[in-house]
């Protein structure tokens, strides 16, 4: 509260106020008038004009608010005009410095200036547009003095320390971008190892004095001059430390926007089309997601197909078989683009290098191979483990990865067959590694879920369950993961706060391994396999069953979803894999929606009841159809 | 069928496959070690880990006639024994959910009982 009445006087005077305002205004400044018009247009006026006591009589500010909306509305009449005004919850000032810094942002100078004419506020006060000045022209002892001085209103000592290292940096990058490395060098020295404890981060920075040129300094410290952008970075860094009322924080509109899509898409029970960035309407997805009869169906194994996984492109698909093979599938045309013959037991996992390029597949005769996608080519046969090899999972680049079997051990690969790392661990069921890859999780055959730091491989916690976990599936953000037990039960953990926070039911499941997929865009639903042949899909949010595919006649082992392919994939024991391709909100889905939603909205949370719009009446169905 | 993991049993008597030492039961699970088998002696189970089931059919046995389903070893495939479905003489009733294992095809994988 203090912060916005600090700013709620605008420090540019007589010449911004309009001729009527300047009768009053003879001491009391123009906060007071501002107040007025606040009270006047009858909007919430919050505090700001509590401290008015110079506010002069109430019938003068009626007055004044009258010429002054008067002058808003010009042509309307008193009564329209009060139509037109209404309650804002949010004030005044705030709405209107942000509709300032947008206009200054898209370049609307003149409109701008008008603005701040009009409204009597002014979107930074002096001492902030010089501070900005300073920062984007370099002149550096000029934002020193301008941090220590109290107009700013950076508080504390502490903030003042963090701000001033910010600045010093940019200085010392600058000086060494300008070969001046005496001076640098003095700053290092004398300025910046004063300001921080970082003390790795210093090293760093004393190692940049050996880049020999421009082009290096800027590789090395990840930034790209003082020509670049890095000025602007370091103003919004800056910025952290200034309080939001003195100076707007960077692009706040265009922040409230995206929050307001994020949070319409978060609602968006059946998500699977990135939102339009539509400001008109809210964002909301069509359903059904998927045809419930429709499917493609791929037929070429002579077993049980067991795991299925998209290319990371989405171009292909790659499933493994009790066949001994995995066989590579064009997702253009459904046909056969490669068969990987040569394990000697069946394969039960494979995983897609991050680059497409390779296939590492682990199976029972305890081994692993790489194969080239290609050609269809063994590339390299991994021997190490003396069990069955029950995962394996890339390490971002396309140099490594990681498998774990049933005989203790956890092994660091490199694809020129070399064992780079072996850890000790509990006969493993399945692993899973974050994006990033700063995080591994590791089920045992028992009940819970280890949790690595994968850097160091050090055991950060451990995730309970109440029964044997057959699988592992980790969201791409690495927040959530999903655990498929023994009894049947589906469990999503929230790896953040380590709780479990949903369950998932409705499927059939005993003593086979069926893995799960997280699916649609932002990994917003759950789909897992079931031993009746269907495939069921869960919002990941509510836990509320959306769809039942059916389409098998026997067991799905696994699917998987692919954003860039718009579809899932389904592996089943009846040796054929099937693709549920989903609606990208065509037009001729837009009429199914809205029955749709009738349906859903009487539908309660209960699986039972939720069947109702997955089921859907059978007219539906045909032009869903039809709409693919 | 679908995928299963291998399970390893912990503990003393552990009866694995003699080809590929999978294994497959706990001595402490034993019923009974008074049957034959179709390779000489056998003992009966109340649970046994890490098989495949065969087709059901029906079994003329020297206890009666049976519905029985084949059990083999889930890591090389071979035959290890059978389970029993449905017994059509009453007396022979407890052995519906039991299953029978060669002791030719097993052995004791942690080696500490001779039989």
């Amino acid at each position: 509260m203090t912060l916005s009445l600090d700013v709620s006087s605008p420090p540019t005077n007589s010449e911004i106020q309009g001729e009527d305002m300047i009768a009053t205004t003879s001491n009391s400044g123009a906060g007071a008038t501002d107040s007025n018009r606040l009270q006047a247009l009858s909007s919430p006026t919050n505090g700001s004009n509590s401290n008015n006591g110079t506010s002069p009589s109430d019938a003068r500010s009626v007055g004044l608010a009258d010429t002054n909306s008067l002058k808003r509305y010009p042509g309307l009449a008193q009564e329209a005009r009060r139509t037109c005004l209404r309650d804002s919850q949010f004030p005044e000032e705030q709405v209107v410095r942000l509709i300032l810094q947008e206009l200054r942002d898209r370049g609307f100078a003149d409109t701008f200036e008008q603005l701040q004419k009009e409204s009597g506020y002014t979107l930074e006060d002096e001492a902030i547009a010089q501070f900005r000045n300073s920062v984007l022209a370099g002149r550096w002892t000029e934002v020193e003095k301008a941090i220590s001085s109290i107009t700013i209103g950076i508080g504390s000592k502490k903030t003042k320390q963090a701000a001033l290292f910010i600045i010093k940096r940019q200085q010392f990058l600058e000086l060494l971008e300008a070969r001046k490395l005496k001076q640098a060098l003095l700053i290092l020295q004398n300025e910046l190892s004063t300001l921080t404890d970082d003390i790795p981060q210093l090293h760093r920075l004393s190692s940049l004095l050996m880049c020999p040129s421009p082009a290096e300094l800027h590789t090395a410290a990840d930034w790209d001059g003082s020509n670049g952008r890095s000025r602007f970075i370091v103003l919004e860094s800056l910025q952290k430390y200034i309080p939001p009322g003195k100076m707007v924080p960077i692009h706040r509109m265009e922040t409230l926007y995206s929050q307001a899509i994020t949070q319409q898409c978060s609602t968006c029970e059946h998500h699977v089309c990135s939102p339009e960035n539509n400001l008109y309407i809210d964002h909301k997805c069509p359903q059904p997601i998927f045809p419930p009869e429709l499917q493609i169906s791929l037929e070429g194994h002579s077993d049980e197909v067991w795991y299925v996984a998209f290319s990371p492109d989405g171009q292909y698909l790659a499933s493994a078989s009790r066949d001994k093979t995995c066989i590579i599938w064009s997702i253009a045309d459904y046909s056969i683009v490669g068969r990987l013959e040569g394990h000697e037991g069946e394969v039960s996992y494979l995983a897609w290098s991050p680059s497409g390029k390779y296939i590492v597949s682990a199976s029972s005769d305890k081994t692993l191979r790489l194969w080239d996608v290609e050609t269809g080519e063994t590339l390299q046969t991994f021997t190490g483990h003396t069990e069955t090899v029950a995962s394996c999972r890339w390490l971002g680049d396309n140099d490594r990865f990681i498998s774990g079997g049933m005989d203790q051990k956890i092994i660091v690969w490199n694809t020129k067959g070399y064992m780079l790392k072996q850890i000790a661990s509990p006969r493993v069921h399945d692993i899973a590694v974050s994006v990033d890859c700063s995080l591994l999780l590791v089920a045992d055959d028992k009940s819970s879920v280890h949790m690595y730091d994968l850097a160091t491989l050090t055991l950060i916690d451990k995730l309970e369950e109440p029964a044997v976990i057959m699988s592992l599936t980790l969201s791409s953000d690495a927040r959530y993961c999903i655990t498929e037990l023994r009894n049947g039960e589906l469990h999503m953990w929230d790896l953040e706060s380590r709780a479990r926070v949903r369950e998932f039911t409705g499927h059939i499941q005993g003593n086979y391994v069926i893995r799960c997929a997280f699916a649609g865009y932002d990994d917003l639903f759950v789909a897992a396999g079931s031993e009746d042949g269907q495939l069921f899909v869960w919002n990941r949010n509510t836990g509320r069953l959306l769809t039942r595919l059916k389409g098998h006649t026997k067991t799905i082992n696994g699917c998987s979803w692919s954003s860039k392919a718009a579809a899932l994939a389904t592996a089943s024991d009846d040796k054929t894999i099937s693709i549920w391709p989903a609606y990208h909100g065509a037009p001729s889905d837009m009429a199914d929606t809205e029955k749709h939603t009738a349906n859903t909205a009487t539908s309660s949370m209960s699986s039972s009841s939720s069947f109702v719009p997955a089921a859907g009446p059978s007219d539906d169905d045909q032009s869903m159809s039809a709409a693919v | 069928m679908g995928y299963m993991h291998k399970v390893f049993l912990s503990g003393k008597g552990v009866y694995g496959c003699s080809s590929c030492e999978t294994h497959l039961a706990k001595r402490d699970d034993i019923t009974s070690r008074h049957y034959t088998g179709q390779y000489g002696r056998a003992v009966l189970l109340s649970n046994v880990v890490n098989v495949i089931y065969g087709e059901e059919e029906k079994r003329a046995m020297t206890t009666g006639v049976h519905i029985v389903r084949d059990i083999s070893c889930m890591g090389c495939k071979k035959y290890v024994g059978w389970t029993y479905i449905k017994a059509y003489v009453p007396e022979q009733r407890f052995k519906e959910g039991q299953f029978i294992l060669e002791r030719e095809i097993i052995h004791d994988v942690s080696r500490d009982w001779d039989y």
